[in-house]
């Protein structure tokens, strides 16, 4: 049986005839194939017939392999195969020069095949929910990222990988193990979104040098004061603290002027800074469930000010601010 | 009617031990609110940690959205109690 037909027959046997042709010459013109969400368990090896494919969503499917075929699909720029049952990526993944964009989030990757840093195209990186222990010192070399996820994972420390990474903005490694960021994050100039949710990151002086920060994610991380001069983050208009051990919080705060959302639910705060009130551009304050039992006088300044959570407090008065457009207790 | 039966057994699932709240609990308390996703998350789970993120995050997402995938709800109840 040669390779166009038994591709059409896995085609038939798995009833995808109304989503994939059946005649070879309209394989051979194939460019985008979405076969996601239809309970596959295995592609085939003659899957290699589809040359001139450039988007292959498989997404939500029960596949436990790729085929090592998968690898000769060299036109292949954008693989969507998030929430499958991945134990492993074939080797020959690092043949797909053209790659662009990956998603492997949502599999049981343990550890990424050497060939896999040769994909020197990619720009886009999901390896979010995986088993992934460590990372190869070789991601140095994918350094047209701009986007890279690898939340809920199990990583301890991340290889020095970031210094050529120039255009990286999006960053997210929630729900690692992680203590300390690479120096070589420090390089990265354009970083706009770092999400370190869920680890257990100290000595964060690092951060300062990110003044095009716009939304920082430091939540569940044990932090008991904020160790870095966070004015420094100049851009910032997102930060969240929520489910930390914070106590007080540094004046240096208030020189945020760009902050639209502070979140510090769950902490332990028994006051906010005297200068709260120069957050003039605060437009959402979560401070829910710490132990507030006043405001400062500045605080009725918050004149863009228009959600507020401050229930699961010491008996708070909130001033009178008629321009809130919520508030959790009234 | 495997759907059917796949849909029952999804929506009677605990969808996270904080708060012993069953899938259906979950989808009838995000559809009663407006409160944004960390708060919603909240009412079900009744602590203010992250737990159950994933498979919480995708339930509240397709009620807002107005249509629920229950094999994907499902899968990833499946997943989150497989990396305990």
């Amino acid at each position: 049986m040669n390779l166009y037909d038994d591709f059409i027959e896995w085609v038939e046997r798995n009833n995808l005839d109304s989503i994939i042709p059946t005649a070879p010459s309209l394989l051979d013109e194939l460019t985008m194939l979405d076969l996601s969400k239809h309970r596959l368990q295995e592609l085939p090896d003659s899957i290699e017939v589809l040359s001139n494919l450039t988007v292959l969503k498989i997404a939500g499917n029960k596949l436990t392999k790729l085929p090592d075929t998968i690898g000769k699909l060299k036109n292949l720029r954008n693989i969507q195969c998030n929430n499958n049952l991945l134990t492993e990526i074939p080797e020959s993944i690092g043949e797909l020069e053209s790659l662009i964009v990956v998603n492997f989030s949502g599999n049981k990757l343990s550890a990424l095949p050497k060939s896999f840093y040769n994909l020197s195209h990619l720009t886009r990186l999901n390896l979010a929910t995986n088993c992934l222990k460590s990372l190869d010192e070789d991601m140095k070399k994918l350094t047209k990222l701009i986007y890279i996820s690898l939340d809920t994972n199990y990583l301890k420390e991340l290889p020095d990988c970031f210094g050529d990474m120039e255009s990286l903005y999006f960053l997210e490694l929630s729900y690692n193990q992680l203590t300390t960021l690479p120096d070589s994050l420090s390089e990265v100039e354009e970083l706009e979104t770092l999400i370190l949710e869920g680890n257990n990151f100290k000595n964060l002086k690092a951060l300062e040098v990110h003044d095009m920060l716009v939304r920082l994610n430091l939540n569940e991380n044990g932090l008991t004061e904020l160790d870095f001069d966070i004015s420094k983050l100049e851009d910032l208009q997102i930060l969240s603290l929520d489910s930390n051990e914070l106590t007080t919080l540094p004046d240096s705060l208030c020189e945020l002027e760009n902050l639209k959302e502070l979140s510090l639910t769950s902490n332990e705060l028994s006051a906010l800074p005297d200068c709260i009130g120069n957050l003039e551009n605060l437009e959402e304050l979560d401070l829910e469930d710490n132990e507030l039992a006043t405001l400062p006088e500045s605080f009725s300044n918050l004149k863009n000010l228009k959600k507020l959570f401050i229930a699961d407090n010491n008996s708070v008065t909130v001033p009178d601010m008629p321009w809130l457009e919520f508030c959790d207790k009234g | 009617m495997e759907d059917i039966v796949t849909k029952e057994r999804v929506l009677s699932r605990r969808i996270c031990e904080c708060g012993e709240k069953s899938v259906q609990e979950a989808i009838d308390i995000f559809d009663e609110t407006d409160l944004p996703y960390k708060k919603a998350k909240k009412l079900v789970t009744g602590c203010n940690k992250s737990c159950c993120r994933r498979p919480l995050m995708a339930l509240f997402k397709m009620v807002e959205f107005g249509a629920i995938d229950y094999e994907e709800i499902n899968f990833l109840i499946d997943q989150f109690e497989g990396r305990k």
